[in-house]
């Protein structure tokens, strides 16, 4: 029996892969579809879904990183780390937790600065697909304003017609 | 406390020459204007690390210059809506034709930044199904690109509330947006039904070695490009010139009438040179 089988409770890295994609996918459908305006759907992608997908990460890095010839220290290092399926299956999970925590953080600004949700799904769509571009796209954006602009429109400015 | 408050926030942009309201509408395109910006920071990076090229010039350039002009598409509506009454601005017609827009911007943006990063042509590509309904939808979409800048454009003219105070500001963003959206589909409608946007000896000019700088526009052949961008652009010029006017209390009506006729002239006037085949110089 392999190392690979027995790991996290009989669960492979492949199956950990598919619940964890799984798990990020519902916290990316909730923010770029369901309304904002209940507390619960805001709590799932902001913190729930990244707090338990980070507890994978735990449990797979930190039980890898130690054995493995590799290390973070040049590209050589950095492929043999991710030559073993559990630390590739970490670094995936630490991708999937970190650009939900950023794309829901992107979320809750974008309503406080009034970003139509038309225009805040492709901000979130990048974010999903090419995290740190989507980051940037908003962090530009958002830039523009002045930060008594950003202030101001926390306490409601804009009116709804 | 709420009125100082949202004259407050209104004074923000007196920065950009006008100050702007803060419905949702204007919202809307304010920040898809911003949206487009920001999308030029994100597509520099890719500009200068690729070294792809597309009919002679970097494969990303396409984006970027259609990024830019979108920003100031909707920046120019954002600012120019604000001669309505908030109540038509946030009324039904301009909302479905704003939303439908910026859908529009979206889809195209998107869709050309995906066949650049494939390396393969958006505009005029047949070559697949895929590709060649896609392109059916980017002629829907422009055309809703400039559908809302006609309607804006009409409706100013019958609604504004600067009619009186600043005529200048009311003849350049009328006749500036409505000969503009109606010019830009004519060249674009053109060049769509040729699949080209070069007239004549295209064959021995199919990497556009000898080009207008920056623009990319052809000096060996007739370039349709040329017209697009001036009668696009009319959109910004006319408002602008018209603004200037007002300011300077010159004769707002007379300078803008006669800069609409010779800025129109001279873009029907590229619009014929190209489709006689003839480089602009």
């Amino acid at each position: 029996m392999q190392l690979s089988d027995i790991y996290a409770t009989g669960i492979s890295p492949d199956q950990w892969f598919m619940y964890a994609s799984q798990l990020a996918m519902l916290g990316w459908l909730i923010l770029i579809f369901l309304p904002r305006k209940i507390k619960l759907l805001s709590v799932i992608p902001q913190y729930v879904i990244p707090f338990a997908l980070s507890l994978l990460y735990a449990g797979s890095a930190l039980t890898t990183y130690f054995t493995s010839e590799g290390g973070y220290d040049s590209l050589m290092g950095l492929r043999t780390l991710f030559e073993s399926d559990q630390f590739l299956l970490a670094g995936w999970v630490h991708y999937l937790a970190f650009d939900l925590f950023i794309g829901a953080w992107i979320a809750r600004n974008a309503d406080r600065l009034s970003i139509s949700r038309l225009l805040q799904a492709p901000i979130l769509i990048m974010t999903f697909m090419f995290g740190p571009v989507g980051l940037v796209l908003f962090l530009a954006m958002r830039m523009v304003l002045s930060p008594s602009t950003k202030e101001s429109e926390n306490q409601k400015g804009v009116t709804h017609a | 406390m709420l009125k100082s408050m949202t004259s407050f926030i209104s004074n923000q942009y007196a920065a950009v020459l006008f100050t702007m309201d803060q419905d949702h509408i204007t919202r809307l395109m304010w920040m898809s204007s911003l949206f487009m910006m920001a999308f030029v920071v994100i597509l520099m990076p890719a500009y200068y690390f690729d070294t792809r090229l597309l009919e002679g010039s970097s494969v990303w350039a396409k984006p970027i210059k259609f990024s830019l002009s979108f920003a100031m598409h909707f920046f120019t509506l954002a600012l120019l809506a604000q001669q309505l009454e908030i109540k038509l601005r946030t009324g039904f017609l301009l909302k479905l034709f704003s939303y439908l827009a910026v859908g529009s911007m979206l889809f195209e943006i998107i869709y050309m930044s995906i066949q650049s990063g494939r390396g393969r042509r958006s505009h005029y590509n047949l070559e697949t199904t895929y590709e060649m309904l896609m392109y059916i939808l980017m002629g829907v979409g422009g055309t809703l690109l400039v559908t809302i800048s006609f309607i804006l454009g009409v409706m100013i003219w019958k609604h504004s509330k600067s009619k009186g105070s600043n005529q200048g500001l009311f003849f350049g963003s009328v006749i500036g947006l409505v000969s503009g959206s109606v010019l830009t589909l004519v060249a674009a409608g053109y060049m769509s039904s040729t699949m080209s946007h070069l007239v004549g000896d295209t064959v021995n000019n199919v990497n556009n070695v000898n080009s207008v700088p920056l623009m990319g526009w052809s000096r060996s052949v007739g370039d349709m490009r040329i017209s697009h961008f001036l009668s696009t652009h009319l959109m910004q010029i006319l408002p602008l010139i018209g603004w200037l006017c007002d300011h300077y209390r010159l004769p707002a009506k007379r300078v803008v009438l006669i800069s609409s006729f010779i800025l129109i002239s001279i873009s029907l006037w590229t619009l014929i040179t190209a489709l006689l085949g003839k480089p602009l110089y």
